[in-house]
């Protein structure tokens, strides 16, 4: 697992902030994976393109992103198509990827502890956003842990194979994780103590809304609005 | 299993939701400031965990461990398991946000159900094995039978994929059930206050 570096840096998407990118994000998802509609969906297709090429990232790793997310649905399409109805298939499709791409666009373009900070903006339960913030602070230093237990497997022998022994290993080593956890969340909670917590993570990197991101709101909003009301007055094209 | 984007109709995304958001009130409940560390961690091992791809044969199978979470942690499975698929969702874009609730829903009732299946056996020393293997039993199977349910409901057409689905999960739930034995002897020989979490957090 690499460190997670947030997509298209040059783009004027990286520099949106996380709160307008969750809104837009949350409004045209839903609405399309909501949608019965080919046109309706269709008509969403231009602005998942334009994020794609604002994006300004490296194409073939979207792609590659796209492939292994597609894994499930192709297996689902192949069963539509196979069973001859191929309009539900190719919907299925239509919609999954346009929902992933703008995903792609708007999520993967924050960093993780952005996205945490505006949840804690939308008010979300206190609790929940510490989890957040400490399991994503977590999840490298653990995997570390894992790679260094795996490497010392492996120097005294270790091959995986379909045994008891493969799996015996396996078990023991997240155990032990589990185990190691137990110690460092003591040491955290500790250090959280002693640095005054007091049940709130404090920010000192206010994030204000700029220019830009009403720009995009309003361009977002607008695009929507249009597409909701084109869908409308033109479905009968499509069915 | 992760279920895509845009796949399911839009009132099993919405009963999801509301599902996942009942079990995460629950279970933030039963945390409190001192744990709440401790919830975050697990939250990375699972999420660690469930990257591990195990051997099978001639191909590979990475585990679930929705089982020992709900085992471990019981209502708090719901919030941990919430953050570990959220996060998939960020950075690999396995699921995603209006899926998110099914795909918690999915794998943390298993877990749920685990825990208060096999909280009579964890205090035992002979009923630890039972407990691995009813925990993996449950938890994984849960998990496997909705999302094939919830595959049926899109059309006829995917009665074929849930049947997969459902076979797919069956060699994980054997190595699952081996690997849980084994994490919960060790647990119980090296640290069994591990094990009594739920009873103390309070």
């Amino acid at each position: 697992m690499n460190y997670f570096e947030a997509l298209g840096k040059e783009s004027f998407l990286y520099r949106l902030d996380a709160r307008v990118k969750l809104v837009v994000l949350l409004l045209f998802a839903w609405k399309i994976a909501l949608s019965s509609s080919f046109g309706e969906v269709l008509g969403f297709a231009p602005f998942a393109v334009a994020l794609l090429f604002c994006l300004r990232g490296d194409m073939g790793q979207i792609f590659r992103i796209l492939f292994a997310a597609d894994a499930f649905l192709v297996f689902l399409v192949i069963s539509a198509f196979i069973y001859g109805n191929i309009s539900l298939g190719l919907l299925l499709f239509l919609k999954s990827n346009e929902i992933l791409i703008i995903s792609i666009a708007l999520l993967m373009t924050s960093e993780p502890f952005q996205i945490f900070r505006a949840f804690r903006d939308f008010k979300l339960p206190a609790k929940l956003v510490q989890l957040f913030f400490l399991t994503y602070r977590y999840i490298y230093t653990i995997y570390e842990e894992y790679r260094l237990m795996m490497k010392s497997a492996y120097c005294r022998g270790f091959k995986p194979k379909t045994s008891l022994n493969t799996y015996r290993t396996y078990a023991y080593i997240l155990a032990n994780l589990l185990v190691k956890s137990y110690f460092r969340a003591d040491r955290i909670y500790k250090a959280m103590l002693c640095r005054g917590f007091k049940g709130e993570f404090l920010v000192y990197r206010e994030s204000k809304m700029k220019r830009e991101d009403y720009a995009f709101a309003a361009v977002s909003f607008l695009v929507f609005t249009m597409v909701e009301l084109w869908s409308l007055s033109g479905q009968k094209i499509f069915l | 299993m992760h279920i895509s984007e845009g796949v399911l109709p839009g009132w099993i995304l919405v009963t999801g939701w509301v599902l996942t958001a009942a079990g995460t009130y629950v279970g933030l409940r039963k945390m409190n400031q001192k744990n709440l560390p401790l919830a975050a961690l697990m939250s990375a091992v699972f999420f660690v965990a469930s990257l591990i791809h195990v051997p099978l044969g001639p191909t590979s199978v990475h585990l679930l461990f929705n089982g020992l979470t709900g085992l471990l942690l019981g209502w708090a499975a719901f919030p941990v398991l919430l953050v570990a698929l959220f996060l998939q969702a960020v950075l690999f874009q396995f699921g995603g946000i209006t899926v998110l609730g099914v795909n918690t829903f999915n794998m943390a009732i298993g877990g749920v159900a685990a825990y208060y299946l096999c909280k009579p056996f964890l205090r035992r020393n002979k009923g630890i094995a039972v407990a691995g293997i009813l925990g993996a039993v449950v938890a994984v199977s849960t998990a496997g039978l909705l999302v094939a349910l919830e595959l049926i409901t899109i059309g006829q057409e995917f009665v074929v994929n849930a049947k997969l689905v459902l076979l797919a999960h069956i060699p994980v739930m054997i190595i699952e059930a081996i690997v849980n034995v084994f994490v919960l002897y060790f647990i119980k020989k090296n640290l069994p206050e591990i094990l009594e979490l739920e009873g103390r957090e309070k």
